[in-house]
């Protein structure tokens, strides 16, 4: 069995959502999407710049997020925040994953005892 | 520094994207590949290697491109339409396919031009593909249609919208709907292509009753008429029972069909004159029904289909009204 493949296909299944609910909470405060990719980068939580551009441009066209070009910097750059109807999304979604996340972890636990 | 490489790279993703989002994502690109060469590099000027290394780390221009159109479909036609798709297009391949083959052999055995056997093959083999081609096509399409837009073919919803189990009177049953496809095929390639099949026997001698030029001439009307009949009979074995939406397209196909045969068959010289005038001669002089019938033909004949198609559609209508609320007879 090719354990690689397999897990790396659960891994990114798992990635998936959180990854969204992250790009939510993390774009309280504009930034574009390289400091974003260095900040999630520096927590830990890696992320290819080919995933997130996209990901951020869906999320805008889904209304979550809304974007602007800076062009007063040398370098125009196009700035992500997160919207009125994206912050109400990111609370509901963050209350399930507590609740979800806490569950899980203690099944987790219980198998390990 | 390689700008030339950087320009070629975005060029290569963006060629791949909807047209809308090219230029954006380009400048998109061409502003992360900065912060990336400025990230690796910082104060030092990139060179060509640098580049390379983050032109490499970013995917190939395929793989980004894919990322960038993740959301649209990518596939002509996808679930759920796909599973009605192919039985539709098989059941409608083969009818076809049958019905050509059909009205082929009957020409062969009852039309009057000797043909070699090798030249009638070749003939069938070129009618069958390009009617079959035809057909995948128009079906093709449809379906792109419907899977695009989205169309609710009728799958059950939600619990309530379930549709009743069809009783038996209520389904239409696909091979009704099959032979219909198979002698719409026929009957279209009879008038168009064969219409010499449809003679007399005059001393021996075989006398067509059509005017073979004319009836050929009117072909288009005919591949209309039965481009509307496969469609009725396609919506038919796609909804599988009848319905309103059954209903409003046998209604409409149908109308459309009348239209067509009154433009067909109300035009002049399409009755042979030599056979319009020897009627007479033909027909003992007793049996006046039989020569009436003849001497207006194309009467009879539009009277026949558009009493058929008539039935048709009061079927469909008198069937949706009377299951429209089979599902809560249940109750």
């Amino acid at each position: 069995m090719d354990y690689d493949e397999v897990v790396s296909g659960l891994i990114l299944e798992l990635r998936r959502g959180t990854l969204i609910m992250l790009v939510l909470s993390r774009l309280r405060k504009p930034k574009y999407g390289y400091e974003l990719v260095k900040q999630l980068k520096d927590s830990e939580i890696p992320i290819e710049a080919n995933t997130l551009y996209p990901l951020m441009r869906r999320l805008e066209f889904q209304g979550l997020l809304k974007s602007e070009w800076n062009t007063s910097e040398t370098k125009p750059r196009k700035y992500y925040k997160t919207t009125e109807d994206g912050l109400i999304v990111l609370g509901r979604v963050k209350e399930y994953w507590e609740k979800f996340s806490t569950n899980v972890d203690s099944l987790l636990e219980e198998e390990n005892e | 520094m390689n700008n030339d490489l950087i320009e070629r790279y975005i060029y290569a993703v963006t060629r791949r994207l909807p047209s809308k989002l090219r230029s954006e994502v380009g400048e998109e690109l061409r502003g992360l590949i900065d912060d990336m060469l400025a990230d690796r590099c910082g104060e030092l000027t990139p060179q060509d290697k640098d580049v390379r290394v983050v032109l490499t780390e970013l995917g190939t221009p395929a793989e980004v491109a894919e990322k960038y159109t993740a959301d649209s479909p990518k596939c002509l036609i996808g679930a759920p339409y796909y599973y009605t798709y192919t039985t539709v297009l098989k059941i409608v391949l083969c009818c076809v396919a049958f019905g050509i083959i059909l009205a082929s052999v009957i020409e062969l055995l009852f039309g009057n031009n000797s043909v070699q056997w090798y030249s009638f093959l070749g003939t069938l083999a070129l009618n069958l593909f390009s009617a079959l081609c035809a057909c995948f096509t128009f079906i093709t399409l449809l379906f792109a249609v419907f899977y695009r837009k989205g169309i609710d073919l009728g799958r059950d919803n939600s619990l309530e919208d379930l549709p009743s189990v069809p009783n038996k009177k209520e389904k239409i049953g696909r091979a009704s709907s099959a032979a219909l496809i198979v002698f719409i095929i026929l009957v279209a390639l009879a008038f168009t292509i064969f219409p010499n099949i449809f003679v007399v026997f005059v001393n021996g001698e075989m006398l067509p009753i059509f005017n073979t030029e004319v009836m050929r001439s009117c072909w288009y009307i005919l591949l209309i008429f039965a481009a509307l009949g496969i469609i009725r009979e396609c919506v038919k074995l796609i909804e599988d029972r009848y319905n309103f939406r059954v209903m409003v397209v046998c209604i409409v196909t149908n109308l459309l069909s009348i239209a067509m045969c009154f433009w067909w068959l109300l035009r002049d010289n399409l009755i042979n004159p030599i056979f319009q005038s020897s009627i007479l001669d033909i027909f003992p002089s007793d049996k006046e029904i039989v020569i009436n019938m003849f001497s207006n033909f194309q009467y009879f004949l539009l009277f026949v289909i558009t009493m058929a198609l008539i039935i048709d559609t009061a079927e469909a209508v008198y069937r949706y009204f009377k299951y429209k609320n089979s599902c809560y007879s249940y109750k």
